[in-house]
């Protein structure tokens, strides 16, 4: 549709990623070596005077390609128009900028030279900067067309078109884990968050940030740091090589105001929020992702909820404990419960009496129930065989493996006079 | 379990983005133009599919690279990964940096220095001519020297105790090989001739170090600086000759003995071992253990500036393009100096062909028997290393390929006993190994060029702890003077942290960023007076990577470094560049653009620095700013003729407009009058025909 020759401006569009700092490979030489100081002696713009074996230097070098561009980074163009006529001036010229993908079509207003004066004097420039934030992948035209007037009044018209395709950066895998996977909370309504992201470009990148935005009902712990040195377990670097990925570990828990007021509300939320990606590549190319929201599967908690308060995690062998239980109604009726200790496992033995009855539990009230038991054998031991019964429907509840003991051997002070006696 | 909606699986990002053909066309990679060394890099390696326009030479040197086998696997002996240990010699220290200091300062005076000096051994005939003349006229000096040896090394090294200074030892380096030559005259081809020669001057061979201490009490040292000639001074009177061969001969011998230390493997100790104990000319290796190179090119290179401007120019204007070639110029050492210095690297290349056939090492001699001498290890590390700076990658490769890890017995000088007296050591020099080394990397095989690296650094690390231990370079027992010794510390110790920065800029190359950081450390905590430089490379490295953060607490910290910060950028100017760098990183090219240029205000010749201003005008929409200032300041210096500096003003000129090409060759005609045959057409991004 348009022939090329017969305009007097032409349109030149560079993308301009990050220039980089390049330099020439070193050739080192004794000066007892044949070519002596004749090679490094050459003048070499790239080399750094004072540490000629340095092969990093300070020079930048424009882009050289197009590159590969992906999701979430900021796509920029230079788009330079000139008047290449002898003796032509271009009159009320205007350079409009498109982007058009497989859905929609959005118009790119430039940054710069967009108050340029409206004709172009014969061998004069008009320079436009565009910017944009890829958010689809896929490919992507990015149109511009040129109006201009001669002076003889003649309307010109003419667009060219550049295709290129976004690819993306991140593979992200996540995984949400209920606190109460088997309807007997120990962390009550804890959700934990596990973000498998990998870095599917081919060459390395830095993870600045991987955030967590929760939703309102819930608080995001940040599970990357470390107690010790400068903070991410993943190292200071936050170097992440071609292919290679993390596994990042969040901790979302009910706003403490929630958590008893709605325990029904928060059942039903699946909403989990947000992550945040940023990353940089060279010399601070910056692109960034959202996800959408995280869903979770919605946890059932059936009428009745029995959460751990208070346990220890450490007894020894033949120790009594005593730890505490808290009976939630979570239906919408009165209970009336009755507890039952059921066979114990091997390890551990109950110590009480079993069947009695816990009384009258309104709906959306709990009680707190102490419980006793005794360490009969050593190592990892499950809290099995609490059983609540419902006595107007004569329903039992199970709960089995509601937490884990470890029976230690008796204390070591205890023990190390024998050993040494021995 | 949920697989993230939004980021949808595409194909893999193998495929080129290629704007429509028709379109605008991209610029082509900038591997075509370098054969880069990044050749993992994405950026520049994606963008060479068809659409872009491609000069010959890339294509060449790409298919080059795709078909060059690995042909390093056999001879590489696995040096341990990771960081290597470091000896603590903190005494040494101050001399190593002296040293490294020299050298710099050394490359910059080269300048004033250059037509006086003789820096290598030179040709067959010249030394015959000269060792015939000493003979003639002096036998009884050589004869008095030898009477005088016990009391000389104390004698020869001014200061012993002021250290070695590095100003010291490296007049001595410029002097000493010529020197060598004398004493042990590098044979002709014909070595039947040379045999005799050697014969004839066994006397000097014998005597360790003839010196005339009566004649220069104050020191050698001086008086060298004002020597008025150098032995390969066609013009030079005999006698002079022979003063100079008296003062320095225990320098001599003494730094050839360090220079050429190394450490043979097992393998080779054991050929030289019975070498020594058989009777001479019993005693031959297998053929698969001795190194036979040969040259792999059948032609000549020829002049690809003349090629381009015979293209786009008219004949009158092509014929007065006028640069040194192969023929007109010595065909000698020499020859290949005035060449590389007139940046004609091609021809020097071709004229180190021409002199490796009179060795018996030219095309298609590679497997064949030939003999090395000091001087023909030398011609082969000049070609090699300039095919390295030529970016013939390839060719390189494949002409190293017999040289393997630079191990076998016949790179030894014991294993010529007969033509080297009783010197010991590699004839391979330091830098050969380091540039075998290297090698690899640039076709990007990383890990071949790390292991090689770090097999050196033990070696050197070896040699530093024999001689810690009171032992020689190679661990044989000694009686070394105290200063002696310490020089060879500080000679080795420099290498070792030579062969550190390759492994940076490999690390660097391979985007390791983590073990290149780890090496800069090192380095800056062993060179605290360049530890501004090298923590700023650090935060360089991290704006590679994209850390910002981590890259302005690496600049930050470059404020805290020692004062007393070495030469180069004052550390103001340094920080001005920091600053500039990080600012880019953050995207604001307005402030790095104004940083930049108060850098250059500080530092107007730095052209590096110049052409950051011009290019933080383009991203900031100022196209024709940024051109004019390239322009002006090419136009103006034309030592800033230079590949990266071109490059981008070309880059700038055809985003200007599709008519460039009367200004490239505008560029090309400059080229042409200012710059050798070892140019890089392809900055200009002009097609050539071939």
């Amino acid at each position: 549709m348009d022939n090329k020759e017969e305009h007097i401006v032409a349109l030149k569009v560079m993308r301009l990623t990050r220039p980089t700092l390049y330099s020439n490979p070193v050739v080192s030489c004794d000066p007892r070596d044949l070519p002596g100081t004749t090679l490094s002696a050459a003048p070499d713009v790239t080399r750094l005077p004072h540490l000629p074996h340095l092969q990093l230097g300070e020079m930048l070098l424009l882009p050289q390609s197009f590159g590969s561009i992906y999701l979430g980074e900021t796509f920029s163009c230079y788009l330079s128009v000139h008047n290449h006529s002898t003796g032509a001036t271009a009159c009320e010229l205007t350079v409009r900028a498109e982007l058009q993908t497989g859905s929609q079509r959005l118009t790119l207003t430039p940054t710069a030279g967009a108050d340029r004066p409206a004709s172009l004097a014969p061998a004069a420039s008009r320079d436009h900067l565009i910017q944009h934030e890829v958010k689809d992948t896929g490919a992507h035209i990015l149109v511009c067309a040129i109006n201009y007037t001669t002076e003889a009044g003649v309307n010109m018209f003419f667009r060219k078109f550049f295709k290129f395709e976004v690819l993306k950066p991140l593979d992200v895998k996540t995984k949400l884990y209920n606190g109460e996977y088997d309807e007997n909370a120990v962390f009550s309504d804890e959700v934990c968050l596990e973000a498998q992201i990998q870095n599917v470009t081919p060459s390395a990148i830095c993870m600045e940030t991987v955030t967590l935005e929760p939703s309102p009902l819930f608080d995001a712990v940040d599970l990357n740091t470390s107690a010790e040195g400068d903070g991410s377990v993943f190292g200071a670097s936050g170097w992440l090589g071609p292919q290679d990925s993390r596994q990042y570990l969040f901790c979302l828990r009910p706003r403490p105001e929630l958590r008893l007021a709605s325990a029904k509300q928060l059942k039903g939320v699946t909403n989990m929020g947000k992550l945040d990606i940023t990353w940089r590549t060279n010399l601070g190319e910056r692109g960034r992702l959202q996800t959408s929201q995280l869903q979770r599967m919605a946890p059932t908690y059936g009428d009745l909820r029995l959460t751990i308060e208070d346990i220890p995690s450490v007894v020894a062998l033949d120790q009594t404990f005593t730890f505490t239980c808290r009976v939630h109604n979570a239906s919408d009726r009165t209970l009336a419960l009755a507890l039952r200790l059921e066979t114990p496992s091997a390890g551990l033995v109950w110590r009480g009496v079993s069947g009695r009855p816990l009384g009258r539990l309104a709906a959306g009230a709990s009680a707190t129930v102490p419980l006793t038991l005794t360490a009969r054998r050593l190592g990892l031991q499950p809290v099995t065989g609490v059983r609540l019964l419902d006595a107007a429907l004569n329903r039992p509840y199970d709960y089995e493996n509601l937490a884990q003991v470890f029976v230690a051997a008796p204390a070591p002070a205890e023990r190390q006079p024998e050993t040494a006696a021995c | 379990m949920a697989e993230q909606p939004r980021l949808e699986q595409q194909p893999g990002p193998e495929g080129p983005q290629q704007p429509e053909p028709g379109a605008e066309q991209p610029a082509p990679s900038l591997r075509s133009y370098f054969g880069s060394p990044k050749a993992d890099d994405d950026v520049f390696s994606r963008l060479t599919g068809p659409g872009s326009r491609s000069s010959a030479m890339m294509a060449s040197q790409v298919n080059l690279a795709q078909v060059a086998a690995p042909s390093t696997a056999g001879g590489v002996q696995v040096a341990p990964p990771g960081p290597p240990q470091l000896i603590q010699v903190p005494e040494i220290a101050p001399n190593v940096e002296e040293t490294i200091a020299h050298e710099m300062q050394e490359a910059l005076e080269y300048e004033e220095r250059r037509p006086r000096f003789s820096i290598g051994p030179e040709s067959a005939e010249e030394v015959e001519r000269e060792v015939a003349e000493v003979l003639h006229q002096l036998p009884a000096t050589a004869g008095e020297g030898a009477a005088s040896t016990p009391e000389t090394p104390e004698q020869s090294v001014p200061e012993p105790a002021a250290a070695p200074s590095a100003e010291q030892t490296g007049l001595h380096l410029d002097l000493t090989p010529s020197q060598t030559a004398v004493t042990h005259p590098r044979p002709d081809p014909d070595f039947d001739d040379v045999t005799q020669q050697v014969e004839e001057v066994s006397l000097a061979d014998e005597a360790p170090a003839p010196v005339e201490p009566t004649r220069y009490p104050s020191g050698t040292a001086s008086l060298e600086m004002d020597l008025p000639a150098t032995p390969d001074d066609p013009s030079m009177s005999p006698a002079i000759v022979d003063d100079l061969t008296g003062s320095l001969q225990l320098h001599s011998a003494e730094t050839d003995r360090q220079h050429d230390a190394w450490i043979p493997s097992e393998r080779t100790q054991a050929v030289l071992d019975s070498m020594a104990h058989s009777l001479p000319g019993t005693f031959y290796p297998s053929v698969d253990s001795l190194t036979l190179p040969g040259c792999s090119l059948q032609t000549d290179l020829t002049d690809p500036v003349l090629e381009l401007m015979v293209q786009y120019m008219t004949p009158t204007e092509a014929r007065q393009r006028s640069v040194l070639t192969a023929d007109s110029v010595t065909q000698d050492d020499r020859g290949i100096r005035q060449l590389i210095q007139a940046g004609c690297y091609r021809s020097a290349v071709n004229l180190t062909g021409r002199l490796l056939t009179n060795y018996g090492q030219g095309y298609g001699r590679a497997g064949q028997l030939s003999k090395h001498t000091a001087n023909s290890v030398q011609l082969w590390f000049t070609r090699l290393a300039l095919l390295v700076r030529l970016r013939q990658f390839a060719v390189a490769e494949r002409e190293a390929q017999a040289w393997g890890d630079l191990d076998t017995a016949d790179l030894f000088f014991q294993y010529y006993p007969d033509l080297y007296g009783g010197r010991r050591g590699s004839m391979v020099p330091f830098s050969f190994r380091v540039l075998l080394a290297e090698l690899p990397r640039y076709m990007a095989h990383y890990q071949t060029s790390l292991d090689r690296l770090y097999q050196i650094h033990s070696v050197c690390q070896q040699i530093t702890s024999n001689l810690v231990a009171g032992r020689s370079e190679d661990g044989s027992p000694s009686d070394l003077s105290e200063a002696a010794r310490q020089q060879s510390l500080t000679l080795w110790n420099s290498r070792r942290l030579k062969v550190l920065f390759s492994v940076v800029n490999c690390c660097v190359g391979m985007k390791d960023y983590d073990q290149a950081i780890e090496c800069l450390s090192q380095l800056s905590s062993e060179l605290p007076r360049l530890s501004a430089g090298l923590r700023s490379a650090v935060g360089r490295v991290y704006l590679q990577l994209g850390n910002v953060a981590a890259a302005r607490a690496a600049f930050a910290s470059v404020t805290e470094a020692a004062p007393a910060s070495e030469s180069g950028h004052s550390l103001q100017c340094q920080q001005l560049i920091n600053a500039a760098l990080l600012a880019i990183g953050e995207n604001d090219f307005a402030d790095a653009q104004s940083q930049f240029e108060r850098a250059l205000e500080l530092e107007p010749q730095n052209a590096a620095v110049l052409t950051n201003v011009a290019v933080c005008l383009l991203y900031r929409g100022r196209l024709a700013a940024a051109v004019t200032l390239l322009e002006d300041a090419v136009f103006a210096r034309p030592e800033l003729l230079q590949e990266t500096v071109l490059l981008n003003l070309c880059t700038l000129y055809e985003l200007q407009t599709s008519k460039c090409n009367r200004k490239k060759v505008a560029l090309l005609a400059r080229v042409g009058q200012n710059r050798g045959d070892g140019f890089n057409v392809g900055c200009l991004k002009l097609q050539s025909a071939a």
